[in-house]
C-alpha cells in the first residue's frame, strides 16, 4: 500500500508541475488559428515571441508594447541578436492590418525570418 | 509518507499514538487530482510553427532570376482569389480547390525549371485565421516559396 501511495503522489506532483510549466511561456491569452501544415519546432533558439491580440495589442514576450514603439524595440533586439527569428502569435480573429504593422516594423528593423505560431490541426 | 515508524491500523488507517488518520478518502482525493491533471495535460493542443521569410533591408546589385509568381488575394470574408477567380468557400476547414490549383501551378513551374512562388496579398480586414489557411494550402501543394505583399 505504502509504495503505491508514494508512486501516486510522485505522479501527481509530476503532472501538476508539467501542466503549470506548459502554460508558463504563454501568459498572453490568445485563441490561436489551427494549421494542418505546421511543424513542431526543433530549434527553439534565437526566437522572440510577439503576441498580437484580437484588438491589435502587441506583447513582446509577456510585456505590453505600444504599436509606435514596436519598431524601435525590435531594432534594438535585432542589433543585439542579428540571428533572431520573430515568432508571431496572433489571435485567429486578429485583422491582417495589425499583423502587417508588426511585420512592417520587423522588416524595417532588418528581421527576415518569421514564424507563425499556430495550433496543431487535424 | 511510506509510513515508517508509524503503526498501521486495520482497514486503511494510520495510527499516530491515540489519533487515527483514515487514508482511504485521502487516496480517493489524490487519485481524483491525478486523473484531472493527467487528462488536462493531454487535451492541450500542441503549438506548431509555420516559417516564412520576408525581404529585409537587403541591397540588391546583381539582377535576380525571377521565379514564376502567383498572387493569392484574401478578402475580408476569407475568400481566396487567384486572378480574380474565387476558390473554395471561406467556411471550408481546408482549401482543397486552391491546393489543387497551386499543385498544378507548381508542377508547371517545375517543368519550366523555375521556382514557383506564391505571394499572399490579404486585405487589411482579412482575419489572421484565413491567411493561415492559405499558407496551409501552399504548404500542402508543395510550394516552399511563400511571401507577403502589403502596401502602406
Amino acid at each position: 500500500m505504502a509504495p503505491m501511495i508514494d508512486m501516486v503522489f510522485l505522479l501527481l506532483v509530476f503532472f501538476m508541475t508539467v501542466s503549470s510549466m506548459s502554460q508558463a511561456g504563454h501568459r498572453v491569452e490568445l485563441e490561436l488559428p489551427e494549421s494542418t501544415s505546421g511543424e513542431t519546432p526543433k530549434d527553439l533558439s534565437n526566437r522572440v515571441m510577439l503576441s498580437v491580440q484580437k484588438d491589435g495589442t502587441f506583447y513582446l514576450g509577456g510585456e505590453l508594447v505600444l504599436a509606435e514603439r514596436l519598431g524601435s524595440r525590435l531594432l534594438s533586439m535585432h542589433n543585439q541578436f542579428p540571428e533572431m527569428k520573430l515568432r508571431i502569435r496572433a489571435d485567429r480573429g486578429t485583422a491582417f492590418s495589425d499583423v502587417k504593422k508588426a511585420m512592417t516594423a520587423a522588416t524595417e528593423a532588418g528581421i527576415s525570418d518569421y514564424l507563425y505560431g499556430t495550433l496543431q490541426g487535424e | 509518507m511510506s509510513g515508517k515508524g508509524k503503526n498501521r491500523g486495520k482497514r486503511g488507517k494510520l495510527r499516530f499514538g491515540s489519533i487515527e488518520l483514515p487514508i482511504a478518502p485521502m487516496i480517493d482525493v489524490v487519485f481524483l487530482l491525478l486523473f484531472y491533471f493527467m487528462v488536462s495535460a493531454t487535451i492541450q493542443k500542441q503549438e506548431v510553427d509555420i516559417s516564412f521569410s520576408l525581404p529585409g533591408r537587403v541591397e540588391q546589385d546583381t539582377p535576380i532570376e525571377m521565379p514564376d509568381e502567383q498572387i493569392v488575394r484574401v478578402l475580408a470574408d476569407g475568400q481566396a482569389l487567384v486572378n480574380d477567380y474565387a476558390y473554395d468557400s471561406p467556411d471550408q476547414p481546408r482549401y482543397y480547390q486552391l491546393e489543387t490549383m497551386l499543385n498544378r501551378f507548381r508542377e508547371a513551374s517545375e517543368s519550366n525549371k523555375v521556382e514557383a512562388r506564391i505571394t499572399i496579398a490579404p486585405v487589411d480586414d482579412a482575419r489572421h485565421e484565413m491567411v493561415v489557411k492559405v499558407m496551409d494550402a501552399c504548404s500542402h501543394a508543395g510550394i516552399e516559396s511563400v511571401t507577403f505583399a502589403f502596401g502602406r
